[in-house]
């Protein structure tokens, strides 16, 4: 089976890149445009060479760009964001979206973060900031 | 040098070349931006501007990811809820603030962050959705603090949890006060105007369960009394009169403005709303309809130019918040509060105190000790010098 999206993470295209938010460790990690277009192939039914026969390039692919692929799902993998063995996927493959660039930019993880003070909210401090005091805790 | 304050304003309303004629302290602005929750969005508005220095672009950057991530995990928890909602066959709820403006007004959900989702319901439906939150892994954040006294004096509940997440939602079953404060409206003039919400369209599963918004004129009152009597002028923060610079600017056009006079004068809210719009209006030069704060000046309710005043001091006490409180649900009620703060239930104690463990009830005495300091405070600060 190929790798697929983990279900524990959730994900929104931002502009032209992709955020995604592991819902476990809440960590935030954003891929550049190739890496959220590959994201979006992501559906355990894809693998290196069935990304690579997607992209509709001007300029030859160059050298180095599978290892970039591999090299990039395998970072998906140790930050736990996908699933599967990354085989060569036998499920259905979902539609893929054209790939956003004219030449071959590598799959990156742009950013990572965490997601820090998540639900930080009047209802969890109520009395500790001053927005907060509209009635504070006694 | 101009202030932040007005160099941020500047800048979120596209007439940054004026502010930055003058010299920029990037860290105190960037800071101020933070602060009032307005980070994301200067980050979308300075993303390509290389007067930004990396070290400050970096940081605006990581809020907008902060501000994207965390709205999508509320959106989410939001759409369970609704679904359940929607099964059991509840009338949609309302949303307010954030929850409905960041996917109706703003460009993108991140450029809105929010705290939490806030849910406002008619108050027959409040018991069943609270089962209803429940059932989604939902539970209330704090105890009561004695039995009734939630619905007589507040006018929602704050509650944790959710399937995936640590999610704080509010469900609303009145706006701004309890029913018994002379500031609350009456909840169903607001419930009668709402329109179709439309949620985030990569966060919704392909057939959303509904929800509704506010429309624009019931909407601009609501932010505009919860920025300047729920809160109040001195914590008031720069996203809240954004919002409404937005909406005016964007929606001004669906603003029935004689209906928002006419019914500001109605809830007391009239002086607020005025407030608001002028603050908005000094901070992003919102387009008002010509005339409207004259007319807004004819004859302000009293009582509300008198709390939005008083609510503007940066040096309220906690006992003053709690004073006003008071007075403002009236003697029977304000009495009923006074006791719960004086006498809380045992499990609002052991909620209230963690560090007291088994030692709780030795906390009463130490709650009494601290409303006296701090009323006593409160009152030598308020006798007349000299």
């Amino acid at each position: 089976m190929g790798l697929r999206r983990a279900a524990h993470v959730a994900w929104r295209r931002v502009g032209d890149e992709t955020v995604l938010i592991h819902l476990r460790n809440k960590r935030i990690f954003v891929l550049n445009p190739s890496g959220g277009f590959l994201w979006h192939g992501l559906d355990g039914a894809r693998g290196t060479e069935e990304f690579l026969e997607s992209l509709t390039l001007d300029d030859p692919l160059p050298d180095g760009a599978s290892g970039r692929i591999d090299a990039f799902l395998e970072n998906l993998r140790e930050a736990d964001l996908v699933e599967g063995d990354g085989a060569k996927g036998d499920g259905q493959r979902g539609s893929l979206p054209e790939f956003p660039l004219r030449t071959f930019v590598p799959p990156e993880l742009v950013w990572q973060q965490e997601l820090r003070n998540f639900g930080q909210s009047c209802a969890f401090q109520a009395g500790a900031s001053d927005p907060c005091n509209a009635v504070p805790t006694v | 040098m101009a202030s932040d304050e007005s160099q941020l304003a500047r800048i979120l309303s596209d007439t940054e070349e004026e502010s930055f004629s003058q010299p920029v302290d990037w860290k105190a602005l960037v800071r101020r931006a933070v602060d009032e929750r307005v980070a994301p969005l200067l980050f979308w508005k300075l993303a390509g501007d290389r007067r930004l220095p990396e070290g400050e672009r970096n940081l605006l950057r990581s809020e907008l990811y902060r501000a994207e991530a965390s709205n999508l995990i509320l959106y989410r928890e939001l759409g369970r809820l609704l679904e359940r909602s929607a099964e059991s066959g509840l009338r949609p709820p309302v949303l307010l603030k954030g929850a409905a403006l960041a996917s109706s007004l703003y460009q993108e959900i991140g450029h809105r962050p929010m705290g939490d989702i806030d849910v406002f319901v008619p108050r027959e439906d409040l018991d069943r959705w609270l089962e209803l939150a429940g059932q989604a892994c939902f539970r209330r954040l704090s105890p009561e603090m004695s039995p009734g006294l939630d619905r007589a004096i507040h006018y929602h509940v704050a509650l944790a949890g959710g399937t995936e997440s640590e999610a704080a939602i509010e469900i609303h079953y009145g706006l701004i006060a309890g029913e018994s404060d002379w500031r609350a409206p009456d909840p169903r003039w607001f419930l009668a105007r709402t329109e179709e919400w439309a949620p985030p369209p990569s966060v919704s599963s392909a057939s959303p369960s509904p929800a509704r918004q506010l429309d624009p004129t019931a909407h601009l009152l609501y932010l505009s009394a919860h920025a300047m009597l729920q809160h109040g002028g001195a914590s008031a923060r720069m996203i809240w009169f954004y919002d409404i610079h937005l909406l005016v600017s964007r929606w001004g056009d669906r603003v029935r403005w004689s209906e928002a006079l006419e019914q500001a004068r109605e809830f007391h809210w009239d002086a607020a709303l005025a407030a608001a719009l002028a603050r908005s209006r000094g901070l992003f030069r919102t387009p008002l309809p010509p005339g409207l704060m004259q007319d807004l000046e004819v004859e302000p309710s009293a009582r509300g130019a008198r709390e939005v005043r008083r609510r503007r001091d940066p040096g309220r006490s906690r006992a003053d918040i709690v004073w006003s409180e008071l007075r403002a649900v009236g003697i029977g009620r304000g009495l009923l509060w006074a006791l719960g703060i004086l006498f809380p239930r045992p499990d609002y104690m052991r909620w209230r105190y963690p560090e007291a463990g088994r030692f709780w009830p030795a906390f009463y005495p130490v709650r009494w000790a601290r409303v006296l300091r701090e009323g006593s405070r409160a009152l030598l600060r308020k006798r007349p010098a000299g």
